[in-house]
């Protein structure tokens, strides 16, 4: 228990100092967003003062950090200037399109990379093995994106999939089940992508954890009880293959957010992806900050629940906790 | 080019006895083990045990001849499970399809108690059993359900008896069993396979690089030398008139130790 509690405290230092350097670092960046107002001789230097002093932009650095710790004590987290609203309802109505993309995709992604890891180990060197290992290694090296704009030129020139945005124009006349349906059809496209790139990687590594385990003479043994392969796979090989990849199970919550971003721009998802690209673009500066923000507590998040999956998959990690102590 | 690690090898050990099987590291030693434990396939020859061929035999015909056949390994601390409980790690080969006895043969049938203790059920039994060996190897079965971690090299190594025990064997192959344990343990040790094979009649196929040892707990010795057979005879005629250059390399080894500790102790005193 005080594990998790020493993760939280770490945790929350971590935001803390992620944000204070979101300040310095977006302090020292060029322009701001009232540059292109000043460029329109329409609007007086006097009203973009009075806007700057509106937002608090005049204000000193430190006093604006303060300000804003304050705003986001009171899940604020700043004003957005772009679309003139408090950013964290802002970001979270995004956010949680991001989230059903993301949490699809890493329920796909481990549903096929655990078993066709295991399989493929389970053969080493067979032609399953060596088929998953030449299409993982592909999947790694070619780029995502132009695994996602190929896979968008494709549904294009063919019209399987509807493209762009998570809904249809019609989509309020149509029955629950209606709506699901095409809510499923949009969503089919960007989940692919996301999937081919994270599969690829996850895929290896379970592979070669299990083989790692197989080799070990524990093994070996349960072989000459007599114990049949089966077993010895459940047994044995999967509950320790489950560690480095619960591990990177918290990486990858953490990889999708930030892979998903592009496939989000590339595919018209309205998630966090598009707004956040919009906000730098436009230097939207606390909706940028509350952005990274998030990202960031996605990635606390997945490595925390990461951990404590691990706490109760492995029996030896808790005795550590306790030996500690 | 495939390489032979072992190639023209040939002995015999006559029920309970030991036969003990030496060389330099790279001889081949291991790969004999397993051949003969059939983790590994031969890709010649004939190992029989009794008067059965088991070296060309598929997997499922292999089950009724496996627990027949026991290995302890070298690293007692990778040849188990570290997730395991000691109960867990003694059970285990319990858990091999308990079919394998309605398959049968006669062979296993005679071995085996009446009571019902392979497969998944009879918990019970498999726990009582557990007990017993627990003890036969000499650790507390209160330690039945502590994790494998807690025990100390000596101890694991009495917890992987324990469990090459579980099946009844009567061969045993010991894989430089005794190598990776400090001197006293592995004295305790040697004494515990000693008492084991004088109660339950098992035979020794005993690899060690480790003369001194060889000459307490072998009959038998056979010399590997480079993937070949090249001595072989009573243990006494070979340490007392070695014949082969790499019978008497081992043989300046162990004595250089003795003298070494002679050298030591009488420093000492």
């Amino acid at each position: 228990m005080s594990y998790i509690a020493r993760r939280l405290v770490r945790a929350v230092l971590l935001l803390i100092g992620v944000s204070a350097l979101c300040f310095l670092f977006t302090e020292m960046a060029p322009g701001t967003f009232f540059d292109e107002m000043r460029m329109n001789p329409q609007i007086s230097p006097e009203t973009i003062s009075a806007l700057r002093s509106r937002y608090g932009l005049n204000q000193p650095l430190l006093v604006r950090y303060g300000r804003w710790v304050q705003s986001a004590l009171h899940s604020d987290l700043g004003y957005s200037i772009a679309y003139n609203v408090p950013v964290a309802p802002l970001l979270w109505s995004r956010a949680k399109n991001t989230l059903l993309l993301t949490i699809t995709a890493l329920l796909l992604t481990w549903l096929i990379s655990v078993p066709v890891g295991v399989w493929a180990a389970s053969q080493r060197g067979g032609l399953l093995d060596r088929a998953v290992t030449l299409l993982s290694s592909f999947l790694i090296s070619v780029p995502e994106l132009v695994i996602a704009v190929g896979l968008l030129a494709a549904v294009v020139r063919w019209r399987i999939l509807p493209i762009g945005g998570m809904r249809s124009s019609d989509v309020e006349g149509l029955s629950t089940s209606g709506k699901l349906q095409d809510l499923l059809l949009h969503l089919a496209l960007p989940t692919v992508i996301l999937v081919l790139g994270e599969t690829a990687v996850i895929v290896r590594h379970v592979r070669s954890s299990v083989l790692e385990v197989l080799d070990a003479p524990y093994v070996q043994a349960a072989c000459g009880f007599g114990i049949k392969p089966r077993r010895v796979l459940f047994r044995h090989a999967l509950p320790v293959a489950a560690n480095p990849a619960v591990s990177l199970l918290g990486f990858s919550l953490a990889g999708l957010l930030s892979g998903s971003m592009m496939v989000e721009v590339v595919c018209g998802w309205p998630g966090l992806g598009p707004l956040m690209l919009e906000a730098t673009l436009s230097r939207d500066l606390y909706l940028v900050i509350g952005g990274i923000m998030f990202s960031s507590l996605f990635t606390l998040g997945g490595g925390m629940i990461a951990d404590i999956l691990l706490l109760a998959l492995d029996p030896r990690i808790r005795r550590e906790g306790s030996d500690a102590q | 080019m495939p390489v032979a690690a072992v190639s023209n090898v040939d002995f015999a050990i006559p029920r309970g006895q030991t036969l003990a099987l030496v060389g330099e590291s790279g001889s081949g030693k291991s790969t004999i083990a397993r051949c003969v434990t059939r983790l590994e396939r031969p890709d010649s020859g004939q190992i029989l045990i009794q008067d059965t061929d088991i070296a060309q035999l598929r997997p499922r015909d292999l089950l009724p001849f496996r627990s027949g056949i026991q290995m302890v390994f070298q690293d007692a601390v990778t040849a188990m499970n570290s997730r395991f409980s000691a109960l867990e790690v003694i059970e285990e080969p319990l858990l091999i399809d308990a079919r394998i006895n309605d398959r049968n043969d006669a062979r296993i049938h005679d071995r085996i108690d009446d009571r019902a203790i392979y497969g998944r059920r009879n918990r019970e039994n498999r726990c009582e059993l557990a007990h017993a060996l627990m003890i036969e190897v000499g650790i507390s079965p209160d330690w039945m359900h502590r994790s494998i971690l807690h025990f100390s090299g000596g101890q694991r190594q009495r917890l992987a008896l324990a469990r090459a025990l579980a099946l009844r064997p009567q061969l045993l192959v010991l894989d430089e069993a005794l190598s990776g344990l400090d001197l006293s343990t592995q004295a305790q040790i040697a004494n515990l396979l000693i008492d084991l094979q004088a109660s339950r009649s098992l035979t020794y196929l005993l690899i060690s690089h480790d003369l001194a040892l060889v000459a307490r707990l072998a009959d038998t010795i056979a010399v590997m030398s480079e993937g070949k057979m090249v001595e072989g005879g009573p243990t006494q005629q070979v340490i007392s008139s070695p014949n082969h250059a790499a019978t008497k390399k081992l043989l300046a080894a162990a004595n250089t130790a003795a003298s070494n500790l002679a050298a030591i102790t009488g420093g000492v005193a």
